[in-house]
């Protein structure tokens, strides 16, 4: 009886066993080549003019670690037109491997086991292992040696500020904002973080003055008495302090605030948590939130949360949302209906000038961090990894990772910049953008895949094409432009200038420096009363000094002052 | 003369060799590399190669306060399960034992081992899908009015506590009560009828009877317990349902490891934290073991 | 057998009414949880999500997770690799740690007192986690299969729950056997193994439990997706979950990422089925096994 049981088991588990498969890779197992994707399929519909010599018809495959997890499940590498258009032109093409988390355990244990490494490596991180211990390739032996055409596309003052100590580069970073390219977009800008009304709502109302935060008040009371249960969203950059469309940097601008999370007054750098303008811009959002127009958990990201943020956003109906009009649309279907929501000028605080108030846009200004694309030195295919770096910086491949396939994804329109043109999206698209989920609509379209937008995505091509649209934003026409003056004029002067950590001990400070910054903020945001929030603040501020804020101020300091030396302006 | 026993015992020998090498090469060779929390460790250079670096790891990981959070929680956490779930096993024991239909007991028994079954890593998708904005338990409870609003359960600071100790008393309160179980069991029955002659009701027995039977049973498991204190937060559960929102209260010392250790590469560091973290653990351990020794003349080891 | 079968006999009192509803209490507490999940993973995503909870039964029955995932090419990877650690690295650890039991379980054996203390210490002091990972990776083992055998070939506490089985086997057994010329190693597979079932079946269960169970290794000692477990394959679900709904506004990830999110997550339903899937076998053999892992734990702890 008890034999034929176990027996029984012992053969369903052998029979499961030959279902699913051979023998486990004992082994490394090269990816069989996907042979399906050469470039043949792809030729038709690149807008593009590239190169155009001949190359081998079956790509390199190069093995790809991307230290973040899977956004897709399932999409791989050469299953959309984007990709087969980089694969056609470089000659090679992916087989990528993600992390489990962003913990980076992966990353560290892949290179202490010394084995097996990857062709290519891009983690976002710090990561000095990496060049201090060999492990990855000098990007300017790779390209004297194979393709010198590497530096025709390296983006301007690449090689001075990503240089490490032998003077070489070793990475190809994100963020980087390639001042000369940045000049040629004359005009160009998105719309930066900024306060958001609800258009259709607005208009319902009779168009209520919104110039100052009191009067932003007054509507969004007006529309709780409407019926709106929580009429003022955060968006979920809410939840990061240094980001400069979190709610609370959006706030102190309405209070003239310093323009960066990092201030740097005459060459010294200090947080702008300290400055009165972020307390104020925090208070206000407090009182907004003791009014009762905000949700608690609004801003707060945790597993299980994120639908019922989606709940507040779709069946809540914000009236006023501080932040990025676009971030809704991650929670609103439908809302890609362009003018639902519309970014107005900023309201200004009690004695306040509209001229007093300077907001940044971070995405323009950005050398990015130590982070980013590697060849790991163990590769095969020296040549091949070059090649494809050399394709990823390429003008025309940079656009259409950014934004598609022009005439297919988008069109561009000249009838409101004669000069530039506008980037407008394709009817198709937009009806696929609608009705079709991801990785569907990725495999179709090739656009909208952040794993190939994280990858070397250079700041400019953001903004190319992509001048506010005057039909749907009204409101930010020209006036709204001549208040965000600061955007393409100063260059390098956010965030990552100062954050560009070179050991781990730095970066281990700047965490828990902004994790007690973050903590603080939710208390801020979430205080009871007044004093409550008096507290909060002191508090938060008293935290971040513990754990070391003088030292990260130093620090910066230090780094600010190393860095404008190298970078004309 | 014991190399002849060992000749004659050759045998014997040759079975225990397998483990012997197992625990030299995979247990006791790791202690050797555990010189590089002395280190500075570098990948390349390995263990032996790096350049020794003095105390400069165990300095810096008394300088670090943020650890002070990990500690607190590491023993909070513990702490709190050994207070609040030590006695649920041994009441389930107790009502087990009460039982007089053999198949129902049974099926309890039965049902209540399964959740030591089900891996960590499930258990804490199934909080996480239980506990949710949208899930069974708020939605529970709004029902039953108690509460107005969707309760953020993850994202509460002040709430991961108690969600480890009810998950740990779901998960361990059937397997924990097999001991106590099998202890009961061997309370001669001639107490009982003698009891029952003298006119003792089923919670007197219980209390006069049965609890003094399995005392030093209890008594050796709670300070076994007391000695595991540093092992008594889950790695799994704290790993993953940690979120910056409850960090504060769900960091525990491995996780700190995993954070500022290996997930910087700052592996010499890592292994400094590990190596103070043995070190308090043994001590307990050892305490545990004199307890155990003054209260029932029997040590642990 | 019991003393309150015997002493109580007749009918139902209040104190058994009362204790009988309170482990029935606790039977649903322990089951439900598990059950939420079953009828989540039997349920039509799309209702799940517009109509919320289930309570009892699905609103609307579907099988199609279930179908999906048996489809994912990952899953079937991992189940290969889950059921074969389990298949092959439980036996042998209960193997060479009963084998090192019943050797320390000969009193009279030379070095037994530093035999058993390797083991003892074992249990209370190691080299921690990254000495072991850099002696894997020294071994060359790392990114191996072999590495989800090796790492849990023996345990002390499985030895002590076999030692204190074998201390309790009568000597005569051993001695007749030995008599008729046979050795220890014979003896101890030909008499010793047979006998023992109960405890080998216990010591198994637990060895299966963990190697079923384990996903940390598989994160830190492998690379290859062709070596994931299924249990690692949960905590990823989780972690690309907390990642994508926590870190959204982590200061990492940039907007680009950010339109990335458009794109579903494993739905809920699926990730249930592959929960109930990937657990169903443990919890359908366990029932079967339970009196010799009761009576493991016995002897393992009356010792301690």
């Amino acid at each position: 009886m008890k034999t034929r049981f176990f027996t029984s088991l012992v053969c369903l588990l052998v029979l499961l066993l030959a279902l699913s498969g051979c023998t486990p890779g004992v082994t490394t197992q090269q990816p069989t080549t996907t042979g399906t994707t050469s470039g043949t399929t792809t030729q038709g519909t690149t807008a593009a003019p590239t190169t155009t010599e001949t190359k081998p018809v079956e790509p390199v495959v190069l093995e790809l670690f991307y230290d973040s997890p899977e956004l897709y499940n399932g999409w791989k590498w050469g299953e959309d037109p984007v990709t087969q258009h980089i694969t056609a032109v470089s000659g090679v093409s992916l087989n990528i491997r993600y992390a489990a988390s962003r913990n980076h355990e992966e990353l560290y244990t892949m290179l202490a086991s010394g084995s097996d490494f990857p062709d290519l490596l891009y983690t976002s991180s710090f990561v000095p292992a990496l060049y201090e211990e060999q492990y990855a390739m000098s990007l300017n032996k790779l390209a004297d040696e194979y393709n010198p055409a590497f530096y025709d596309v390296l983006p301007y003052q690449y090689q001075e500020i990503h240089a490490l100590e032998d003077g070489d580069i070793y990475y190809l970073n994100n963020d980087y904002s390639d001042t000369k390219k940045m000049a040629d977009i004359p005009g160009g800008s998105r719309i930066v973080g900024v306060f958001v009304k609800n258009n259709i709502k607005w208009e319902a109302m009779g168009k209520p003055p919104l110039d100052t935060l009191e009067q932003v008040r007054e509507v969004a009371l007006q529309a709780k008495n409407d019926g709106a249960k929580y009429p003022v969203f955060l968006t979920s950059y809410a939840f990061s302090p240094i980001h400069d469309l979190n709610s609370l940097q959006i706030a102190k601008s309405s209070f003239a605030g310093p323009q960066f999370v990092y201030m740097q007054d005459n060459g010294v750098v200090t947080f702008n948590i300290k400055s009165d303008a972020y307390k104020k811009g925090a208070a206000y959002v407090n009182s907004l939130y003791q009014d009762g127009l905000i949700q608690a958990d609004n801003f707060t990201f945790t597993s299980g949360n994120d639908d019922s943020v989606r709940q507040i956003a779709q069946a809540g109906d914000p009236m006023i949302v501080i932040g990025h009009e676009w971030q809704l649309r991650m929670y609103r279907q439908g809302m890609e209906r362009e003018g639902a929501f519309m970014p107005f000028e900023p309201p200004l605080g009690e004695g306040i000038k509209r001229s007093d108030i300077v907001i940044n846009d971070f995405n323009m200004s950005n050398i990015g961090t130590t982070g980013g694309m590697f060849v790991m030195s163990s590769t095969e295919n020296p040549k091949a990894c070059i090649d494809f770096l050399t394709t990823l910086l390429q003008d025309d491949i940079q656009i259409m990772k950014a934004h598609g396939r022009e005439d297919v994804d988008f069109i561009v329109d000249y009838t409101h910049d004669k000069e530039h043109g506008r980037r407008v999206v394709t009817d198709a698209l937009k009806a696929d953008l609608t009705n079709m989920q991801n990785p569907e609509f990725m495999r179709k379209w090739g656009y909208y895949n952040g794993i190939l937008r994280s990858m070397i995505m250079l700041r400019w091509t953001i903004s190319y094409y992509n001048r506010p649209y005057h039909e749907a934003y009204p409101e930010i026409s020209d006036d709204i432009l001549t208040t965000f003056g600061s955007i393409y004029g100063k260059p390098f002067k956010t965030l990552n200038l100062t954050v560009k950590f070179t050991d781990s001990e730095e970066q281990l400070l700047y965490n828990n420096v902004t994790k007690e910054w973050k903590v603080g903020e939710a208390e801020m945001i979430l205080a009871p009363n007044d004093g409550a929030f008096e507290d909060a603040y002191t508090r938060t501020i008293a935290n971040m000094t513990k754990v070391g804020l003088t030292d990260l101020e130093k620090l910066l300091t230090e780094r600010y002052l190393y860095w404008s030396a190298i970078i004309d302006e | 003369m014991w190399r002849r026993a060992a000749w004659r015992q050759r045998y014997l020998l040759i079975l225990a060799l397998p483990a012997v090498v197992w625990l030299l090469v995979f247990h006791y060779v790791p202690i050797l590399g555990l010189q590089i929390a002395f280190k500075d460790f570098r990948f390349r250079t390995g263990i032996w190669g790096s350049q020794w670096s003095g105390l400069k790891h165990f300095l810096q990981l008394f300088r670090d306060i943020t650890i002070v959070n990990a500690v607190r929680n590491t023993f909070a956490i513990s702490l709190m399960k050994l207070v609040l779930l030590f006695p649920i096993p041994i009441a389930f024991a107790l009502l087990i034992n009460e039982i007089r239909f053999h198949r129902f007991k049974r099926v309890i028994q039965t049902v209540s081992y399964f959740p030591h079954f089900i891996a960590y890593s499930v258990v804490a998708l199934m909080i996480s899908i239980l506990l949710a904005k949208n899930g069974i338990v708020n939605d529970l409870l709004l029902r039953l009015g108690l509460i107005r609003e969707p309760y953020l359960f993850l994202g509460e600071k002040n709430a991961f506590w108690w969600i480890m100790v009810v998950t740990d008393g779901w998960k361990s309160t059937g397997w924990n009560s097999i001991i106590y179980i099998a202890a009961l069991t061997a309370v001669p029955l001639e107490l009982y009828e003698a009891a029952t002659i003298d006119g003792a009701n089923r919670y007197q027995k219980i209390l006069r009877i049965t609890l003094p039977y399995i005392k030093p049973t209890v008594v050796m498991l709670l300070i076994i317990n007391m000695g595991n204190i540093v092992r008594g937060a889950s790695f799994d559960m704290s790993y993953l349902l940690g979120n910056p929102l409850n960090m504060s209260h769900s960091e525990i010392l491995p996780t700190y490891v995993m954070r500022t250790g290996i997930g910087l590469g700052r592996f010499s560091y890592a292994t400094a934290v590990g190596i103070v973290q043995s070190i308090v653990s043994m001590i307990l351990v050892v305490s545990a073991n004199a307890l155990s020794r003054y209260f029932s003349d029997e040590g642990l080891f | 057998m019991n003393h309150v079968k015997r002493l109580t006999t007749g009918r139902l009192k209040p104190f058994d009414i009362i204790s009988g509803a309170m482990l029935l209490l606790f039977a649903g507490f322990v089951v439900y949880p598990f059950y939420q999940c079953l009828i989540i993973s039997l349920s039509n995503g799309v209702d799940i999500e517009l109509n919320g909870v289930v309570y009892l039964w699905p609103r609307v029955f579907s099988l199609e997770s279930y179908g999906l995932v048996l489809k994912n090419p990952a899953f079937l990877i991992g189940t290969r690799n889950t059921v074969l650690r389990t298949l092959l690295g439980a036996p042998l650890s209960v193997m060479i740690t009963a084998m090192y039991a019943y050797a320390i379980s000969h009193r009279e054996l030379v070095l037994r007192k530093a035999i058993s203390t390797l083991g003892l210490v074992s249990m209370y002091f190691g080299g921690g986690l990254i000495p072991t990972f850099l002696l894997i990776r020294d071994l060359g083992l790392y990114d191996r299969f072999e590495v989800y055998l090796l790492i849990y070939t023996f345990s002390m506490f499985y030895a002590l729950v076999l030692l204190a089985y074998f201390k309790g086997l009568p000597r005569s057994l051993e001695e007749c056997a030995m008599i008729d010329g046979a050795n220890e190693i014979v003896v101890f597979f030909r008499i010793i193994l047979p006998i023992a079932k109960p405890a080998f079946a216990a010591v198994l269960l637990f060895a299966a439990v963990q190697q079923w169970n384990s996903w940390f290794d598989c994160m830190i000692y492998t690379e290859n997706p062709q070596l994931e477990v299924l249990s690692y394959i949960f905590a990823k679900l989780l972690l690309t979950q907390n990642y994508l709904k926590q870190a959204i506004s982590a200061e990492g990830m940039s907007a680009e990422e950010l339109m990335a999110l458009r794109g579903p997550i494993t739905s809920l339903t699926i990730q249930m089925a592959t929960m109930i899937i990937a657990t169903a076998p443990i919890i359908c053999i366990y029932p079967f096994l339970q009196k010799y892992f009761v009576k493991g734990i016995m002897i393992g702890s009356l010792k301690g």
